[in-house]
Formats: structure tokens, sequence, C-alpha cells
């Protein structure tokens, strides 16, 4: 009846239990339960459909005007600028004895503290157009001595706020396309800060001093402040053009009640009672006062971010999937024959979660990119536009982080579901974790704001959604970042490594159990 | 690499469920060529046993061994231990070919190996209905062919009749022995000993998680009673006179009944027709399994209860904790 196989008194031992058919067997499972199969596809198709449906309902109820700077990045550039032209190499040094800053009078109402980053020192930059490339060494409030250059770069120099007791002496130095930045506590031993590598510096360029102060949001107000700044012990060298030093407004953008540059370009300002930005010299003193920020401009709306939070459906079905294919085994008892084909448990627990976490990472995968790839042109066609909200595409490293981040994503909390469920042989047990712990901290965060909110985004897998973030934050920008509007406290791949420590705590608690447990 | 032989030794193995003793010492061999009957009243241990054997529960002391080796250390285990625990331990959407699939893919064995055992259960004809749809004969046909995809040397059921229509009763009863005639070690359990009466050719008799009996079922019937005859007769004094000069027990049983033990029925006839002593009607009862097992468990019980430290009569006769799913 048995027959062709060997009638038996016993056995050798032979061949190896391969970790590779463990592997095998639980992709077999996976496959020969069509709803399981759906769900997957109903996971990608969740992914895609509602972020395209988020997208679909969006508006961008009209952007700011503002300036796009090299590489066509968004930017802040507004400052008052005393300006001379500079012809080929040369340089600027100067000393500065004071920094302050406050709300401007006259303008609107209101009492601030200093700004950390209002900045007031020198800048050599391509023209007086907003946008323009530049490089500046800078006295800060809060940050201390900067170089920045073209928007996006921004290095540190010397520590410590500026006083007569203690003043600190800046110097830019050109050289064909090449500027550096050092700055001094004395005036006489220098150090440099950086250099900036600006392609295509025409010979000619506008350099001298300037003071910043970016506007700030309070209780639904925006209050305009103003950085002060006294300048001396002025130096030039090379090229500098005779007959003194023009001045003006860079982007000047109040008098229409913008907050943004509005590419006015350079604009002496006269009218009455409007006295922005003022510089007057005396006796090689210059007092130099102004308002704005030369700084990357960061939308306080990350509507890339906010429409991929529409993969959370897609997430929830994958969570779902991971939570019954390991609960349905312990529900039919099914679990205790896997056990009795393999023994060592622990490798059925990683087989499981190698094969659910590579089904979730090729749904999300295709999900995400469908996604990204219709949203893109949608989202423009919605008023998201360049420069605030360039095109983001499969091509561009930030598309390419989203779509694969949200797939990384999605893995790893299905994965996490897998190992839940492991713990607690349910698998609605499970689900009901891991939506607590993904979608309950979005929840909570809305309500309660920051710095709870925050908080609770950096520590929980629900960190992990700053991989779909679609715009990029600088240190050296003051921006809102609310979760709700798309924006997260960690950087993109720093949310993902917090959740992938959950899910290897989970896979290791799920492993120490099932090796203890009787099946 | 060492040889496994066809062969279960479990020696002195003993379980808790947290205060509930499930096996106390729990010791029998199961030999190569032979169906062990392994039977005992619900929550006697067998269950357990056989998950201790197959290391899905670990003992608290005690070792059970598949031809001396635990059976973790088998590699691939099924090709070592066929194993069928409950039936019903099937996922319902998933069909009964792809069901034998996977399994066999954890063994490195292939889909021929699936559809030879299907073959061999009969389930050639619903090999691709979902598994869910199977009645419980049928679950327990796709339980037996899982347990021969490896074609192991050794075979443990958990109540494998349960469920089973008449024709599939003799099918496993024929199919348990022929595994056995192949020269496999086969363990089967059952409550019921008249599921085991035909079949199996020694019986472990189980109770509160120890071995009552571990013998043949020839020799349990010999040992529990002897047999009896009963005899109709209208000279009851005379007949009792005569029978008990030959050496038997006996007692009346009704105005003319008298039941003998200790002597044959053809020993009873050629003594009273010597002595011419008038009967009308002989006839022999044989004890039947079933008695020779009741006896067994109750004698079990009785001593256990009257040990210092036993546990409560459930602990033995309740469900078995920490099985769930029991048929």
């Amino acid at each position: 009846m048995i027959g062709e196989m060997t009638p038996v008194r016993g056995r050798r031992m032979a061949g190896r239990d391969g970790f590779a058919q463990l592997l095998r067997a639980e992709w077999a499972k996976f496959w020969t339960v069509r709803g399981w199969v759906v769900a997957l596809a109903l996971a990608a198709v969740l992914t895609a459909g509602v972020t395209l449906a988020l997208a679909n309902a969006s508006s961008s109820g009209g952007l700011d005007t503002v300036a796009a700077g090299p590489g066509g990045v968004a930017v802040n550039d507004s400052f008052y600028f005393v300006h001379r032209a500079l012809a080929g190499n040369g340089s600027i040094t100067v000393r500065v004895t004071s920094l302050t800053d406050g709300a401007f009078p006259g303008l609107k109402e209101g009492t601030v503290a200093a700004q950390p980053w209002a900045k007031a020192g020198i800048i050599l930059k391509d023209g007086t157009q907003p946008g323009s490339a530049y490089a500046a060494v800078m006295a800060t409030p809060g940050h201390g001595v900067r170089m920045q250059y073209d928007f996006t770069h921004d290095t540190a120099g010397l520590p410590g706020a500026v006083s007569a007791a203690s003043p600190r002496w800046l110097r830019l130095v050109r050289s064909g396309d090449t500027v550096t930045g050092y700055d001094s506590a004395d005036g006489s031993h220098w150090a440099m800060i950086g250099s900036a590598t600006l392609t295509g510096l025409p010979s000619s360029v506008q350099a001298g001093l300037f003071a910043a102060s970016p506007w700030i949001s309070q209780n639904g107000n925006e209050i305009v402040t103003r950085a002060s700044a006294r300048l001396d012990d002025l130096s030039l060298r090379g090229g500098w053009s005779a007959g003194g030093w023009g001045q003006c407004e860079v982007g000047v953008s109040y008098l229409g009640g913008g907050n943004g540059g509005e590419g006015r370009g350079c604009v002496r300002v006269t009218a009455e009672g409007v006295r922005p930005g003022s510089a007057a010299e005396s006796g090689g003193t210059f007092a130099v006062t102004g308002t704005g920020d030369i700084s990357p401009y960061v939308p306080i709306v990350d509507i890339l971010g906010g429409v991929f939070k529409g993969s959370l459906a897609g997430l929830i079905a994958l969570i779902a999937l991971g939570g019954v294919f390991v609960g349905s085994e312990y529900r039919r008892g099914l679990i205790r024959t896997t056990f009795t084909g393999s023994p060592r448990r622990v490798r059925v627990v990683l087989a499981k979660a190698i094969v659910i976490g590579a089904v979730a990472f090729a749904a999300g995968l295709a999900g995400a990119a469908i996604a990204l790839v219709i949203a893109g042109p949608d989202l423009r066609s919605h008023g998201w536009t360049s420069p605030i909200y360039p095109l983001v595409s499969l091509g561009t490293g930030t598309g390419l982080r989203i779509v694969a981040g949200t797939a990384v994503v999605l893995a790893l909390a299905a994965i996490f579901a897998v190992a839940v469920a492991v713990v607690l042989r349910r698998g609605a047990g499970a689900i009901t974790v891991g939506i607590a712990l993904f979608v309950g901290p979005l929840l909570v965060a809305a309500a309660v704001g920051q710095p709870a909110g925050a908080f609770l985004l950096r520590v929980t897998p629900a960190a992990a959604f700053a991989v779909q973030q679609g715009i990029q934050h600088y240190p050296q920008s003051t921006a809102v970042c609310l979760a709700s509007h798309g924006c997260y406290p960690l950087a993109p791949w720093h949310g993902v490594a917090v959740l992938a420590i959950w899910t290897v705590v989970a896979l290791a608690a799920s492993c120490y159990v099932v090796r203890r447990r009787d099946a | 690499m060492p040889e496994v032989e066809a062969r279960i030794e479990v020696s002195g193995v003993h379980k808790r469920f947290g205060s509930a003793v499930a096996l106390d010492g729990m010791t029998f061999t199961v030999r190569p060529g032979q169906v062990t009957g392994f039977v005992g009243p619900n929550g006697a241990g067998k269950s357990t046993t056989m998950r201790v054997i197959l290391g899905l529960d670990a003992a608290d002391s005690g070792t059970a061994l598949i031809g001396g080796h635990r059976y973790r250390s088998l590699h691939p285990p099924l090709c070592y231990v066929g194993s069928l625990l409950d039936a019903a331990a099937l996922q319902p959407g998933r069909s009964a070919r792809n069901h034998l699939l996977w399994l066999a893919y954890s063994q490195g064995l292939s889909a021929r190996r699936v559809d030879l055992v299907i073959e061999q259960a009969g389930l050639a004809t619903v090999a691709r209905r979902k598994a869910g749809g199977f009645s419980l004969g049928m679950r327990q046909r796709l339980g037996i062919a899982a347990a021969m995809l490896g074609d192991p040397p050794v075979l443990m059921f958990d109540e494998p009749v349960n469920g089973l229509d008449p024709e599939g009763i003799v099918w496993i009863r024929e199919y348990l022995r022929s595994l056995a005639a192949e020269g496999r070690a086969v363990l089967v359990s059952s409550h019921l000993m008249s599921e085991l009466e035909d079949t199996a050719d020694r019986l472990v008799v189980v109770g509160r998680g120890r071995v009552i009996a571990d013998t043949s079922v020839h020799d349990l019937l010999a040992r529990v009673s002897g047999d009896r005859v009963e005899l109709r007769t209208s000279a009851r004094g005379e007949a009792m006179r005569v029978l008990a000069d030959a050496g038997a027990t006996v007692t009346p049983s009704g105005a003319d009944m008298v039941t003998i033990t200790g002597l044959p029925a053809e020993r009873v006839v050629s003594v009273l027709s010597r002595s011419a002593v008038p009967f009308s009607e002989v006839s022999a009862h044989r004890a039947s399994l079933e008695e020779a097992y009741m006896e067994l468990t109750r004698d079990a019980v009785e001593f256990r209860a009257e040990g210092p430290g036993a546990p409560p009569p459930r602990a033995a006769q309740g469900a078995e904790p920490g099985h769930r799913n029991a048929p």
C-alpha cells in the first residue's frame, strides 16, 4: 500500500533542514490562501488609491510668491543691503560690535524676544536680485558666527553672541569662483570657517554689509522683527568701485503685506512712516538695520508628505495580513503542525517575518510608485507649484526616498504584526496593537500639539512616516513643524530606524517566547 | 550519522500545567512492527505524551526518544516521525493538496510525494477543494496523508477513528495494520478500547498521567478476569456440587441458573455428563476488553485517590489543560 518507498526498520539521518526550504514552505502557505493574496493586492491598491484621493482633494489655495535660488530651490531673500561693486578678486573685513533685535515698531505691534537666526555681517552677492548666488559671514544672536552661501549651506564659526566687550571680526575673500569666510575674536588671529564655490559667479559682484531678521508667527499674527547692528573697522582690498556705498531693501515684501520675498529687487524705501531698513555711517562706524531672512523657504504644509499619509490604509491592511498570517495558525492549531515539521521555532518565526516582509515591501513599492507617478502632476494641477513645491518624480532623490521608504515602512509594520501575533498567539490582538501604535500617535499628536506630539512622533513606530516628507527642513530655517501638515520631527531615515528598532525588539521577544513556551 | 530505529521510548516523563499534573512518570515503549494502542480516559495524558514526544511540549523531567534521538535532532523530522494530533488543524481556505505542499516543502520533499500520499489516503478527487469544506472523516484522511508525507518509520495518531464512517473505520484499521506489517512502529491513541481491540498488538493503558498496564491484548484479557460459563439446569444443587468437586467456583445466578468460573465450557459439559446431571443450556462468556479496561482504570483511580497528595479527580477526568481543539 505504501509501496515504493523503503519498508522500514529504521532510517539513516541525511540531509539538512535548510532555511531555504522553510522560506519556501512559508511562501507556499501565503500564496495558497486566496484571501491573503487579495489582501496583499488590496494593500497596494489602497496605498495608491487613498494617496491619490487625498492629492485630488487638496488645494494649495494660492501660494506665497517666493524667489527661486540657485538650483531652483525656494528661498527667502530679503535684507537691508549696504553695497558696492567689486570687480575681480578682493576681500572685505569688518568688526561687529553689537547686534540687537526686536519687533518692528510702526509696522506691526508685538513684543518679541531676539530672533536666534537674526543676522548681520558681510555678504558678497551676484547682484541685488533676490535668489541670486551669494556667500556671507554673519553674527547671529543665537547661533554664533556662521558662514552661509546659496541659502542651503550653513557652517558654524565662533560661538557666542556679539557685544562691545566681545566683538567679532568677519572677513570674506573672493578668488575666482571661490569665496572663503573667516572670523576672529581679536582682529589678528583668524580662522577659516569654510569656503564656497559659486560656479558662474560674474567678475563684478555686489558686496558689503547687511542685516536681516526673520518674521515670526505668534498667536496667529505675523510679527515683523528687525535686527540692528553696529559695524566698524571696515577694510576693503581689491577692485572695489569708487564712489561710496549704495543702500537698499533686497526682496522688499512688507509693503505689500506678503510674507516672502516678492522679487522686487533692490528698492530704496522712502515712504513716510515706513522706514524698516536703514543704514548710516558716522566716523567709520556703520549702523545697519534690516528685516527679512536669507534662508531656504520651508512651507508650513508638506503636501506630498500629507497625501502619502494615504499609505496608512495600505499599512493597516498589511498589519492585518501579518497578524492573520500568524494568528490563524494559532487559532486552528496549525502552528503545531508547523513546529512538528520545523522544530527550530525561531527559524520558523524568522521565515514568516521574511515572507510577509517581502510581500509587504512589494505591495508598498508598487502602491507608492503608482501614487507618486500620478500624484506628482495631479498636485501641480491643484496649485502646488514650483519653486515651493517642485515636481517630485521617481527620478528625484526625494521621490525615490518616499517610494522606497514607504515600502520599507509597510514591510516593517507587517513584520511587527507578525512578531506581536507570535507573542500574543492572536491575530486580532496583533492587529489592534499594530494599528494603535501607528495610527494612535498621529491622532494624539494632532490633538495635543507640540511638544508632547513631537515626542510621540520621535519614539513610536509612527516616527517612520518621516520618510514620506516631501519638504526638506534645514536647521537654519525657522519653519513650524506640524504632523498634521506632513512634518515630522525626525529626519526621514532616522524615523525608519525608530520603527526598525521596534520591529527588531518585537521579533526578539517573539523568538524568546516561542522557544520557551509549549506549542 | 546515527541510525534511527523505528521505536519510541518514553521514560519517566513528568509534566505539570500549573498545579495540574498531566504526566506523572509516563513510561512505555512503542516497538517496530506493531500497532501499539494508547488507551485511557479523556485527560489521562495521551495527547500530552504525544506532544512531549514531538517536542511541542517540554517535559519537566524524563525523556521521550525516537530510536534513541530527541525529536528536535531529527532532520527532516517528518521523514522519521509522522503524526496526526488534530485533524481540525487546517487553514480552511487552503486546498488539501496545498496543505500537504507547504508541509512537503518544509521537509525538502517534492510535490510528487504529495500526490502519492493523496492517492493513498483516497483524497485524489477532493485534493483541490478547500479543506474548510471537509467532513471530519476527510480531515482525518488528510491528517493521515500528512503523517505519511515523509514515509516515516515511526507513526503517531491521536484518536484517528474519531468521526470516521464505518467504511473509514475499516479502512484505517487495515491501513494501520499494513503500516505495522511494513516494520513501522505505530502508536494509536483512543479513549475507547473497542476502537483498538481488533487493531492493536499491544496496549498501553494509561490513567492520570501514568501507565496502568503495558501488555498484549491477549494477556490483558487473561489478567483481568477469567472466562465464565453460564449453565441452565433443573438440578441446580446437584450440578453445583459436582462442578465444585471438579475445582470450579460456582455461584447460583437464578432459579435454574449457575455461573461457573475456573472451568472451561467443554470441561463443564463432560463433568455434568459423567455425573448424569441434566442441563438444558451451556454458554461460554468471554470477558470483553472493554470490561477489562474499565476495571483497570477504575482500580487506578481508586488507588490514586488514596495516595498522599493526590490531585483532585478533576485533574484526570477533566479536559487536558493546554490542549485546545481536542476532538
